[in-house]
């Protein structure tokens, strides 16, 4: 496995790979996929003008392959409120990064979501590509909340993924939350799993995926070819 | 036991749009004639054990013994190759060294053979990917069902065939009855089918498909779908050699019957273990497990397991989870009733006639109710008008009667009655008896008789689960 990570949102534009901007954001769109709005900056001031353009707050995340775990290594910084705190951290991530030949710093749209899920596939010697979904966040890992699908999966089978996750009578309303829009979260997952079927990446992760009033956004992702 | 000595083959022969190498596997289940090649004088050589199964074990057709050193085996005059055979070869039973294998079967296939069973090792699992990938081509050009290579051979007892190279001596041989059993393991598979045989639970087919070169699980489960005296497939797997065949085929068989799967190689020590016993790579746990769900399949995970689910699909089919619990212990009757709630199912309510019924029969110190305690002086005609009261009741969708037999009171008439209840087909039966040598005596019998017996409340109420949990994918998939 080419363990190269190529983050479609955070491939450097240097990379031996296709830069992804916000004019070539190919893989994901292509599959309609939508992630938080973004963009990447080289240098403070333009990371200032992005994140006046996206709206505060903003999320700064640093792209560099030495730092795969973003959130446990401090290569990001969420929240940020205002263009003091933006050029306080811009400076703290490339300080992080030093030693990188071409430092860029991604600038997301930072949205708080209801739900965070995560969305994952990997294509597996034996059966091809197979997709998950799961409780996202920061309680993947601990509460293993998931299931998994050996593609091509229907709208049906799609359906039943949502149905038979743990959490959902959480998700579908419980105690008076709002529930999720499952038909969009159908839709999204058959998207994924169209992608997995054509492109066969090696793993893919869509790591939060962010249930908001307005829809169903993808935060943060990255594909292991 | 029951014997089933029609030799008539059972299978439907309305397959004609399968393909003709699945379509040809009837020749390794029902040859009309095999050759064993290899055939031998020495009785602990393979070509010895396997010719005098089906010399001795009843097998109607012809049998040819091919052996180019010596002019007759076991009584049989030889042949010195398949190709000298006077009549059509079916099916050929290979057990000669790996180096002659490749012309075994060009022999075979000239002489008309359908299917081959290749017991030989020394292919693919000790790094003889050449070898192994000759008899492949070989196969796939002639539309040849091969089964293994590197396994332990076929039975199916209805048909007297019997290629298994373990003596009958040392490994029992099932009754016919409507379980067969795919074992990628040829050691899990005999250990199984002896096991069967012990328990006296009846087997339709087995086979151990060893490297799966030719025929994988895939077209096995095609095969055994459409095969009307299977009526419950149980699988032992390491690695599926080909996921969407296996995806496809396990689909079209889990809409008719049952299936089992206990997939070994789960845990990170076990898959490189399994990697390097047949060659074949498992894959992820999860993805196994989410790919048998999809499919239909019901995962054991252990032999025990295997083997306890197995023996539940040959009761009629219950649409309903409540269950009615009859008992003369009244310890296992609530355990019993703890293993209800923790496999997700019901205790049933009995109904108003079933308990004035009940309190008519009971002793006074016995409480009409679900666990229904007989108390410790039970007798066989107090179980009898008890079942029939509950086989009546409505409000009940499956029995589980515990008994224990080492009661003063119980004899061994018991027996009859659970037969008696079971055979009305009213509703699905099974027994739990715990206990020694003398217990075991009598749930063998029940066994035999087609009651699914278990040692355990626990046991019994996870079986009772997945044969729910069938129904359930049955009716609405």
């Amino acid at each position: 496995m080419n363990c190269m990570e190529m983050i479609a949102i955070q491939t450097p534009p240097s990379s031996r790979r296709p830069a992804l901007g916000s004019m070539d954001f190919g893989l994901f769109s292509r599959y309609r996929i939508p992630i938080l709005p973004y963009a990447l900056a080289h240098d403070v001031s333009s990371a200032s003008a992005s994140a006046k353009k996206i709206g505060y707050p903003i999320a700064l995340k640093l792209v560099s392959s030495r730092f795969l775990h973003k959130s446990d290594s401090g290569a990001l910084a969420l929240n940020v409120r205002d263009e003091s705190v933006l050029r306080q951290e811009y400076a703290r991530l490339v300080a992080l990064a030093r030693g990188d030949k071409a430092v860029s710093i991604l600038v997301q749209a930072y949205r708080p979501g209801r739900f965070e899920l995560i969305i994952g596939g990997r294509t597996d010697p034996q059966f091809g590509p197979v997709l998950m979904l799961g409780l996202g966040g920061i309680y993947t890992e601990v509460l293993r909340d998931t299931a998994l699908r050996v593609c091509p999966i229907d709208e049906a089978e799609a359906r039943s993924m949502i149905r038979s996750l743990r959490a959902y009578p959480i998700l579908s309303g419980a105690r008076g939350r709002k529930a999720i829009d499952e038909d969009a979260l159908v839709r999204l997952l058959l998207n994924v799993a169209r992608l997995m079927e054509n492109e066969k990446p090696s793993e893919l992760d869509i790591n939060p995926v962010l249930v908001r009033n307005d829809g169903i956004w993808a935060a943060d992702a990255r594909v292991l070819r | 036991m029951m014997k089933n000595s029609s030799k008539s083959p059972s299978s439907a022969r309305s397959s004609s749009s399968l393909p003709r190498l699945i379509r040809n596997l009837d020749a390794v289940f029902e040859p009309k004639s095999v050759a064993v090649i290899g055939a031998s004088h020495e009785p602990n050589k393979i070509g010895h054990v396997i010719l005098r199964n089906f010399l001795e074990g009843g097998y109607g057709g012809e049998v040819y013994a091919v052996n180019p050193n010596t002019p007759d085996v076991l009584g049989v005059k030889t042949i010195k190759r398949a190709s000298d055979a006077a009549g059509k070869v079916d099916c050929a039973l290979v057990a000669v060294p790996a180096q002659f294998v490749e012309s075994a079967l060009k022999d075979s296939i000239s002489a008309g053979a359908r299917a081959a069973v290749v017991i030989t090792g020394g292919f693919g699992e000790v790094g003889n990917k050449a070898g192994e990938e000759k008899i492949k081509r070989l196969a796939l050009d002639n539309d040849l069902a091969l089964i293994g290579p590197n396994c332990m051979g076929v039975l199916n007892p209805a048909a007297r065939v019997d290629s298994v190279f373990l003596p009958i001596y040392k490994m029992g041989r099932p009754h016919a009855g409507g379980i067969s059993f795919i074992s990628q393991s040829g050691a899990v598979g005999g250990c199984i089918v002896d096991l069967a045989a012990r328990a006296g639970v009846g087997m339709s087919k087995f086979v151990s498909y060893g490297n799966a070169t030719v025929i994988n699980e895939g077209h096995l489960l095609r095969y055994l779908a459409q095969d009307s005296s299977t009526q419950a497939v149980v699988s032992y797997m390491e690695g599926v050699k080909d996921g969407p065949l296996f995806m496809s085929s396990a689909k079209v068989l889990t809409r008719e019957k049952p299936l089992v799967i206990l997939k070994a190689g789960k845990s990170k020590h076990g898959a490189a273990a399994a990697a390097s016993h047949t060659g074949s790579l498992a894959g992820a746990a999860e993805v196994y497990s989410a790919a048998f769900q999809q499919a239909g399949a019901l995962e054991a995970n252990s032999l025990e397991e295997l083997f306890d689910f197995a023996k539940i699909f040959t009761l009629p089919s219950s649409a309903g989870s409540r269950i009615g619990i009859l008992t003369n212990g009244g310890g296992n009757g609530v355990l019993a009733a703890d293993a209800v709630e923790a496999e997700g199912l019901q205790l049933a309510e009995f109904s108003a006639r079933s308990m004035a019924a009940l309190r008519s029969m009971l002793p006074s110190y016995a409480t009409p109710r679900n666990p229904m305690d007989l108390i410790g002086d039970a007798d066989s005609a107090r179980y009898e008008r008890a079942l029939q009261i509950m086989l009546d009741d409505s409000n009940i969708d499956v029995l589980v009667v515990i008994v224990l037999f080492q009661t003063a009171a119980l004899d061994s008439s018991v027996i009859n009655v659970l037969v008696k209840a079971a055979q009305s087909k009213k509703k699905p039966i099974v027994v739990v008896s715990t206990g020694g040598e003398y217990t075991e005596l009598h749930r063998r019998i029940l066994d035999g008789y087609g009651i699914p017996t278990y040692p355990s409340p626990s046991s019994a109420m996870r079986a009772v689960a997945k044969f729910l949990q069938y129904a359930k994918y049955r009716n609405n998939p």
